[in-house]
């Protein structure tokens, strides 16, 4: 359970700052650059929190494996690829982190180029991966709102047993 | 330790993403696509990039017919004291990169022209306007996942129907 909420929450937040990295004019050159580093990590850590999953679709992905789950690990196969692509490009067109480590590399309209067509195809891949796990976000977080409210009303109630029992 | 491994063969698979998109950065379809690519953005008003950027003069020689004159014989405009290309430039000055003068005469910002984009300012300032594209992926994924979930609910049901008909 606490396995899940940390993946849920760690989704959210990744979400969001796929959002805002969305948006340089919002947050200007040098948050969106930070903040699509931090994003960067962020994808590491879900990989590395989805990782059992990742391998058992891959072993038997030729085999005895769902339609759904073939779909989903060609779709997040895409997606590490168009995400890979967006950072490295990224880099190569950075503007703010790289001079601040004193590196330069001179501008290629290319880089430019793919870094805004893929940074739209990933919005289109985040929706389907999104849509894709529905369920499991809705019955996760019903799961961890329903046992918090549980837990709310439990606490509310103990008061009364201690009244009784006195 | 267990992190690692998964970590590595993450990164690997990222580094031949990467190797795959440097090379195709040097290859002839990258080369086309770099010919291609939208050039300078935000060119100020009035700015026209290339020889057409040459102010005339009112008084100004007609245009010498392609094939009617040679250069040199006084029909041209190069070399000649009053022309519009060779305006003398300050020593610390040099002309925008195949730019030209703007119709107004000022000189271009630097970095516009065929070879543009060394700058574009135009997102290194936060702006409220940002949330325009923020709205606007917001709403894309939200149209995604809500026809993706609509289509879902609406072929359990239709499921429903063919079962209990049978």
């Amino acid at each position: 359970m606490q396995r899940n909420k940390t993946r849920l929450l760690l989704d959210l937040v990744l979400l969001l700052a796929f959002l805002l990295a969305t948006a340089p004019e919002l947050t200007g050159i040098t948050i969106h650059e930070w903040l699509s580093l931090g994003l960067a990590a962020a994808i590491l850590t879900h990989l590395l929190l989805n990782w059992s999953w990742i391998l058992q679709v891959m072993r038997r992905f030729f085999g005895k494996v769902s339609w759904k789950a073939r779909i989903n690990y060609i779709l997040n196969s895409l997606l590490f690829i168009v995400f890979t692509i967006i950072i490295t490009t990224g880099i190569l067109i950075s503007e703010a982190v790289l001079p601040l480590f004193g590196l330069s590399i001179p501008r290629d309209r290319l880089w430019l180029s793919i870094h805004h067509t893929m940074s739209d195809v990933a919005v289109l891949l985040i929706g389907l991966h999104v849509a894709l796990h529905w369920r499991w976000i809705v019955n996760t977080a019903q799961r961890i709102f329903g046992q918090r409210r549980a837990l709310t009303g439990a606490k509310t109630l103990q008061p009364t047993s201690k009244e009784v029992s006195s | 330790m267990k992190l690692a491994a998964p970590t590595l063969i993450i990164m690997s698979a990222a580094l031949l993403v990467v190797g795959g998109l440097l090379a195709f950065g040097q290859s002839e379809l990258g080369a086309e696509m770099r010919a291609n690519a939208p050039r300078g953005m935000d060119r100020p008003e009035g700015f026209v990039p290339g020889p057409q950027g040459f102010a005339r003069p009112d008084d100004a020689p007609p245009a010498p017919v392609p094939g009617a004159g040679y250069a040199g014989q006084g029909e041209g405009y190069a070399g000649q004291d009053e022309g519009y290309a060779g305006q003398a430039l300050a020593d610390d000055e040099r002309p925008g990169r195949g730019a030209g003068l703007a119709v107004s005469g000022e000189r271009p910002p630097q970095g516009f022209g065929r070879n543009a984009a060394e700058k574009d300012d135009h997102h290194h300032e936060p702006s409220l306007l940002g949330f325009v594209p923020l709205g606007a992926n917001l709403l894309k994924l939200t149209l995604i996942v809500g026809s993706f979930v609509l289509a879902s609910l609406l072929l359990k049901r239709w499921q429903g129907r063919v079962r209990e008909a049978l």
